[in-house]
């Protein structure tokens, strides 16, 4: 994949159980048993479990550095979603996962971006914890998860804002439907509208924008000025979805993101690079220039605006 | 348990009894690349080894993380071999 090496995965996760608890697994096992004993298949949960665990089994990055050279992805966005506070089987604290992510950027200098994650219910400890790893550890902006049971503008996130708005950092949040053990009505991408309208100096990145309210996702990127969607999960509900978001006329919003390790089963990060062509997601319309928009210059400008990493000169040039 | 010598035209016929009716149309061979070719997704994946420890008689799930990598037809195969 050497012709495309710009590439910036906007949306990625540690493969390792402790980023996710196991009630989270479990639901997700339960979806896809389901599935499988449908076709009359001699499904047991476990054995899908197992199938599942499988996935998870790369805690350091190892691979998916190996698989990011091979697909031409120079930087991916690890993201940090907090359920602990949500799911109290979680393995390990949020700290301790944070904690965890810092020694996987330090194991490969330049491949690695994080949005950390907080749960907004934490308080007081929870806004310390989020600094100290946008400050100290010079993290790169906030995960949020609604399913986990709040609202994208619910004032408890607001200094949570404040500090991106601070610190010129995006704030990425899952949309819609997920694991069956949390929320879905309350992951509506519309609940962002006050936080973007309250804060126009901190962008936002609705989540699987391509999947899930695709038309309330393009209709917020096409009128709040720093609402964005990444398109993970164009693997498992097609390409032709990405082909009309593409015709939108918001390529200038529109995020490349694969969210490893989900669909590693449907093969390598190059695999999942190449089915965008193969299978027609860009339309015959969509210039180089909107490509590279949506392969990594909506990335960059997204992550150049970061003042604790590049002067606030620079951020304004965009 | 192992149910004995399997032959790769069978193992090809049990990963074209799990794929969409389009891409096994053809037939499937050990060459061909089980996402490029035969279009197979996290779901299919999970099907063949099910298929393949019913009826091959393989611990299947003992060779997870092979699966997880297979690329080929041939990785089937030779995981199948392996067991």
């Amino acid at each position: 994949m050497s012709s495309a090496p710009e590439i910036i995965d906007f949306h990625c996760h540690i493969a390792s159980e402790m980023c996710f608890p196991r009630s989270f697994q479990s639901g997700v096992v339960d979806n896809m048993t389901v599935a499988l004993a449908s076709q009359g298949l001699p499904v047991t949960k476990e054995k899908v479990a197992k199938m599942h665990a499988g996935t998870l089994r790369d805690p350091l990055c190892d691979e998916l550095v190996k698989q990011m050279d091979e697909a031409g992805i120079k930087e991916s966005v690890l993201l940090v979603p907090d359920f602990t506070y949500a799911l109290k089987d979680s393995t390990h604290t949020i700290a301790e996962i944070i904690d965890h992510h810092k020694e996987v950027v330090d194991r490969h200098p330049g491949r690695f971006r994080v949005l950390v994650g907080v749960d907004p219910r934490w308080g007081k400890d929870g806004i310390a914890l989020f600094e100290k790893a946008i400050v100290d550890y010079r993290f790169d902006g906030m995960k949020l998860y609604p399913p986990c049971g709040y609202k994208l503008s619910d004032d408890l996130l607001y200094p949570y804002y404040e500090i991106c708005a601070q610190y010129g950092l995006p704030v990425l949040s899952h949309i819609g439907a997920t694991s069956p053990v949390l929320d879905f009505e309350i992951a509506q991408p519309i609940f962002v509208d006050k936080a973007a309208k309250d804060f126009p100096g901190v962008d936002f990145v609705l989540a699987h924008g391509s999947v899930h309210y695709p038309d309330e996702c393009a209709m917020l990127c096409n009128n709040r000025p720093n609402i964005y969607v990444d398109v993970s999960g164009y693997e498992a509900a097609g390409t032709a979805a990405l082909n009309t978001l593409f015709r939108r006329g918001i390529n200038h919003k529109i995020l490349f993101g694969t969210d490893w390790p989900v669909f590693r089963l449907q093969g390598r990060q190059i695999d999942l690079v190449e089915k965008l062509t193969k299978e027609g997601a860009f339309p015959e319309t969509m210039s180089d220039a909107d490509r590279a928009l949506f392969f990594h210059k909506n990335a960059e400008r997204l992550l150049g605006k970061n003042t604790l990493k590049s002067p606030p000169a620079a951020a304004d040039r965009g | 348990m192992n149910k004995g010598p399997v032959t790769d035209e069978a193992i090809c016929r049990i990963i074209g009894s799990v794929i969409p009716k389009a891409a096994a149309q053809g037939g499937v061979t050990p060459e061909m690349d089980l996402r490029a070719d035969l279009g197979i997704d996290s779901l299919a994946l999970m099907s063949i080894v099910f298929v393949l420890e019913e009826q091959v008689g393989i611990d299947a799930f003992s060779k997870v993380e092979q699966f997880v990598g297979a690329e080929a037809v041939s990785d089937i195969i030779d995981i199948v071999r392996q067991s």
